[in-house]
């Protein structure tokens, strides 16, 4: 085989670059934690956790760094989400293939942005919502101060949508939180799968609990990090939408923090038939 | 076990430290040589040997990052082996290795430079892009990862690790240019 020199070039590299984390994501106000959401296929069979849990979703994995030469600790989540036609989007969201395809057509190999990926601030989860305009997804209404909401729509080569986020953050007292909507379309052709990143030493337990609407609510709650706080990701899946809370609180504040936790979960309406 | 503690060890000629980066890092290694050479049991006597050659190579050095030392280490006799090894067919490090070859094949670099100054090269390239791009790059052409195992290790999907694999070889292929390394 030809070994190409840049190959052993490559390897004398900075070892800090080698040693390098995942990069942080810039919306993440929560410093080092680092959540992506992921559109993969994971060959995985995922059917019986789902069974078994009850849940929308199901603990693909979870590793711990330092362990089998992990250098970050993290999880994968697997969701079992409905793709939606296109067309059930009827918002002003309709805008977006024709953005994304004008992404495409101006993007060179010089620029420093990616296509396909289009990101819009909202004041209000409300607003975000309306935008989108699916009938499915259900708004969020608590007492807790709304810090801004990002809508990401993700794209195929012709301009399609093919992934939507809502992330809404808030903020109550010392607890800080991330509300997300995650949803699919029909051109989405891989499963939806979830990774949670951190650059820190920290393990994740699981557990499960019925919300007053009957949905299984999945909370995976982490071991402190370095600055004290501690957090959990609650995932709840409805109509087909995954919808995730993401808390971070000193530990001092895990009552309130587990108060909202239930508070969010318990407005999830019955699906109508 | 701290990295600085398993380098205390190695300093004092204590055996300890073989067994505890092999625990510590034993996987990561593995991990790379399965990636260059494809087959389990080479992949183990290449991590093995790796072993020892850190033994002889600390000290005098002294890594700032023992995993960057030892996977390093790993890779280099991996990259050696496969080398030498023309039998050799199942490596998954055949499509980044010709992805590379691409980018700058041999005879277009210029005849005084040597692999160190490229290597230093390399990482003011990389210093220069997203941590995106970077990280994305390093999995690629350092570990040798494929693009479903960095879409899945960075949650993106694999036509964003392609497409940022594609711009930073046009990127880093301009820049060597520039740099004075490709002719």
């Amino acid at each position: 085989m030809n070994i190409p020199r840049l190959a052993d070039a490559v390897g004398l590299i900075d070892e800090e670059l080698v040693a390098a984390r995942f990069p942080p994501q810039k919306r993440r106000p929560v410093r080092r934690v680092l959540i992506a959401a992921v559109c993969a296929v994971l060959l995985l069979g995922t059917l019986t956790a789902f069974a078994a849990s009850g849940a929308g979703t199901a603990l693909l994995a979870k590793f711990r760094k330092g362990e089998d030469g992990a250098f970050e600790s993290g999880y994968d989540i697997s969701a079992q989400l409905t793709p939606f036609p296109e067309d059930a989007l009827t918002g002003d969201i309709r805008e977006v293939p024709a953005l994304i395809r004008r992404q495409i057509e101006e993007t060179t190999v010089w620029s420093n942005w990616l296509p396909n990926n289009y990101v819009r601030e909202f004041e209000t989860a409300a607003q975000a919502l309306e935008y989108v305009g699916l009938e499915e997804l259900q708004p969020i209404r608590w007492a807790v101060k709304e810090t801004g909401t990002t809508l990401s729509v993700f794209g195929g080569k012709r301009g399609e949508i093919v992934t939507v986020s809502i992330m809404t953050s808030l903020r109550e007292g010392d607890v800080r939180l991330q509300a997300q909507a995650s949803l699919r379309t029909e051109n989405d052709s891989a499963d939806a799968a979830f990774g949670v990143r951190t650059t820190e030493d920290v393990d994740y337990t699981e557990e499960t609990f019925t919300a007053a609407g009957g949905f299984t609510c999945h909370v995976i709650r982490s071991t402190a990090l370095e600055s004290g706080n501690v957090t959990y990701d609650a995932y709840l899946v409805r109509a087909g939408i995954l919808y995730t809370l993401h808390a971070a609180y000193p530990p001092s504040a895990a009552p309130l923090a587990d108060e909202l936790l239930h508070t969010w979960a318990d407005q999830f309406e019955p699906e109508k038939r | 076990m701290e990295d600085g503690a398993i380098i205390e060890l190695y300093l004092a000629r204590d055996e300890r430290a073989i067994g505890e980066t092999e625990a510590k890092y034993g996987p990561l290694c593995r991990h790379v040589a399965d990636n260059l050479l494809g087959n389990t049991q080479d992949a183990e006597e290449c991590v093995n040997d790796a072993c020892l050659a850190l033994w002889d190579a600390i000290p005098p050095a002294r890594p700032r990052s023992l995993m960057a030392f030892a996977a390093g280490i790993t890779r280099n006799l991996a990259l050696k082996r496969l080398r030498h090894d023309t039998a050799q067919k199942r490596s998954a490090a055949l499509v980044p290795l010709s992805e590379l070859s691409e980018l700058l094949p041999d005879e277009s670099i210029a005849p005084d430079a040597g692999n160190e100054e490229i290597g230093r090269v390399i990482s003011g390239f990389l210093r220069r892009q997203s941590p995106e791009a970077r990280c994305v790059f390093v999995r690629r052409y350092w570990y040798f990862d494929s693009v479903s195992e960095i879409a899945v290790r960075y949650g993106f999907t694999e036509n964003k690790v392609k497409s940022l694999l594609f711009r930073a070889r046009n990127r880093l292929r301009d820049y060597l240019r520039k740099e004075g390394i490709s002719v």
